[in-house]
């Protein structure tokens, strides 16, 4: 079997580690002999590339560097999209990290705190910390999600001054155990809608989180190939389950 | 004024010697009380110096203040640096403050500064000398950003408009930090061919620096030898040799900051070399430290990493180590930079050397198992791998397990290298070379 992973704008939005996540979906499908190809698509020549994809990934970034991105996409914001909801309508999965998940909403922050208009892909909203938000949310987080893995829990690190709310009747990735997630009122991390998985967490998230990690690539697998019988090839996941253990201990 | 800065300056030692008296450490009060109540006493305190010389940059700052202390020493020049590596406002105002006005009129401050403090600092303080060493991506939840941090050192050149600036002209981050500033710059940096083993954030160019290292060799113990071209006067080129302890081609370019500025102040160039020559690796850069136990020595060679470029240097030189036994400690506390994600960045991959005679992998520490995962997937683990997240322990271990004399290399963060001597230091070290 063989999946396109599309990153989007990885020369800009590779904050904070989240190549890890590349680096997890790549060894994971690898070892289980899945041909897992990349594609990078950092501007408006590559959006080609954007309808091969079975996996996306979109990371965060500076402030600097969202901004650059959002320059670059804004003038063809409609292909873009138009391209992208093709492959939602395919149920191709997606990961969207921080920056990446805040540009999916209908609007984030620049630098300077101005609200700009998003890709108006996922139903959410991010806006300036208020007065009892000081500075960023920082600090090790841990959720517990419906999704069908097992553990439940996922473990990240997040940092981010935005914060998120999620618009009427649109999921939460998971409820938030420890730390801050969305924003520092409604104790939810993430979204879900379709097969698009927003969230703040880094970490990198997916090396930790193994089964998320496979639940993403079988879920990718399922979407490309609906008439085969697609059943992921166990791992020796014993290193990262207890990297996952520890890491919820240190921090609840 | 001046009686007033010694009033001041004899009161604050009485404290720190009380303190003392109590077993406490009082050093870091006086500098935050200056830091909180009075920063423009830095400023009088500053102006005792006839030169002041600022070393800022991600890293290397405090090695090229090591060798810039033994150029000062050996020229006979009075200096006071922050040798121990306090590089924030408050520890800066602490070691101005004990330091009192200076009695020489040549007496020059020589201070390393930590990037976010430097526009606070600049305030103060007119610096006639600033050099940068680098700029890559550090602990980035200290300061958000590392265009943040770009913006820090730039309003601080902005607030020094008359100092000269010693900028390393290979780093892409730098040139464009510089790009906009009218001050005199002077450039160091290595030749081409070295500079492809070594990578720094952006596209780099070739460019001329007014100091150019042409040849370089890394000996088997991790030393340099450096043939250096020096084209600050115009007029000849001056060719000069050097020998750094310091290890691998990281250390270098802080050799080559040291000798620039060695230059600026009209010192020799043979004279710069030799001074360089006698620096040892200050604390945690590649310094040993030797424990007898059952009549056997075990060596540990101990490398501070900090953030992905730093550890992608040191991988990428301890791995030159013949049957080379490494521990790899990772902590998550303030000053290691509670976010470990850092490590996802490090080039792991590209700087594996597959025909490296790696002996064994110890990895330690608070987040032991994420640096052991970090191997996983680069699949380096052909090795005797085992893990052992407390410090203490894992130390212990190696010590007792040891049946002959042997050397252990380690990579550790902040703390857990702090923790690794305070183990280490039960032993009754017999050697330890390090200037703090």
């Amino acid at each position: 079997m063989k999946l396109t992973l599309v990153h989007l704008f990885p020369k800009l939005m590779n904050i904070y580690g989240d190549k890890g996540n590349i680096t997890a979906l790549r060894k994971r499908c690898e070892w289980r002999g899945i041909d897992l190809e990349v594609l990078a698509v950092d501007d408006q020549r590559d959006f080609e590339l954007i309808s091969r994809g079975d996996l996306f990934f979109f990371g965060g970034g500076q402030d600097r560097d969202q901004m650059h991105v959002w320059e670059q996409i804004a003038n063809s914001k409609e292909q873009l999209v138009n391209l992208i909801n093709e492959r939602i309508d395919a149920r191709a999965v997606f990961l969207l990290i921080c920056g990446g998940y805040q540009l999916f909403g209908n609007s984030f922050l620049d630098a300077n705190g101005v609200h700009i208009p998003g890709l108006g892909i996922l139903n959410i909203a991010t806006i300036a910390p208020g007065s009892e938000v000081k500075h960023r949310c920082i600090g090790n987080i841990v959720i517990q999600t419906k999704l069908d893995i097992e553990p439940q829990t996922l473990v990240g690190f997040e940092n981010h001054g935005g914060q998120t709310k999620l618009g009427e009747g649109l999921a939460p990735l998971g409820k938030v155990v420890k730390g801050y997630g969305d924003n520092v009122h409604d104790g939810v991390e993430g979204c879900i809608h379709k097969n698009i998985f927003g969230c703040y967490m880094h970490g990198a998230l997916l090396p930790k989180n193994p089964h998320f990690a496979d639940y993403l690539i079988d879920l990718a697998l399922k979407s490309k190939y609906p008439n085969e019988k697609v059943s992921l090839k166990k791992l020796d996941d014993t290193l990262e389950m207890s990297a996952h253990a520890y890491t919820k201990k240190l921090i609840v | 004024m001046f009686v007033l800065l010694y009033l001041l300056t004899y009161l604050t030692r009485l404290f720190v010697v009380v303190l003392k008296l109590f077993g406490r450490n009082g050093t870091a009060l006086p500098g935050l009380w200056v830091e909180r109540y009075m920063p423009s006493l830095i400023k009088y305190y500053a102006k005792q110096y006839k030169k002041v010389i600022l070393i800022t940059g991600t890293n290397g700052k405090t090695t090229t203040q090591h060798a810039l202390a033994s150029i000062l020493r050996d020229a006979k020049i009075p200096f006071v640096s922050n040798a121990s590596g306090s590089n924030m406002l408050r520890g800066i105002a602490a070691t101005l403050l004990l330091a009192g006005p200076q009695r020489s009129r040549k007496a020059v401050f020589l201070c390393e500064v930590e990037e976010g403090t430097m526009p606070r600092l600049t305030k103060q303080v007119r610096a006639d000398i600033i050099v940068i060493t680098n700029l890559y991506r550090d602990q980035l939840d200290a300061y958000g950003e590392l265009h943040t941090t770009a913006r820090y050192i730039n309003e601080a050149c902005k607030q020094s408009a008359h100092a000269k600036l010693v900028v390393n002209g290979d780093d892409p981050q730098l040139v464009s930090l510089v790009k906009d500033l009218t001050h005199h710059l002077i450039t160091y940096g290595v030749a081409t061919e070295h500079r492809k083993t070594f990578a720094y954030e952006g596209e780099s160019q070739d460019s001329k620096k007014h100091v150019q290292a042409t040849r370089i060799q890394i000996n088997q113990d991790l030393t340099s030898f450096i043939e250096v071209d020096d084209c600050i006067e115009s007029k000849n080129t001056l060719h000069t040799q050097i020998k750094f302890q310091p290890p691998g081609i990281y250390n270098v370019y802080n050799a080559l900051a040291a000798y620039t500025v060695g230059r600026i102040l009209d010192i020799e160039p043979a004279r710069l070399a030799a001074s360089i020559q006698t620096v040892n690796p200050p604390f945690g850069r590649g310094e040993k430290i030797q424990v007898l136990t059952q009549g056997h020595v075990v060596t540990f060679h101990l490398f501070l990493v900090k953030n992905p470029a730093g550890f992608g240097q040191v991988w990428q030189l301890v791995q030159r180590v013949p049957d080379a036994r490494l521990i790899v400690g990772l902590n998550d506390q303030v000053a290691d930079g509670r976010d470990v994600s850092w490590i996802w960045d490090i080039d792991l991959e590209r700087y594996y050397d597959q025909t490296a005679t790696i002996k064994s992998l110890l990895f330690t520490g608070r987040r032991a198992l994420d640096m052991a995962l970090r191997y996983k997937y680069a699949e380096i683990t052909s090795f005797d791998t085992t893990i052992e997240t407390d410090i203490e322990k894992a130390i212990d271990r190696v010590i007792s397990a040891s049946k002959e004399s042997v050397q252990y290399t380690l990579l550790v963060t902040y703390t857990a290298m702090n923790h690794v001597r305070d183990v280490l230091s039960e032993y009754s070290p017999i050697t330890s070379y390090s200037s703090t």
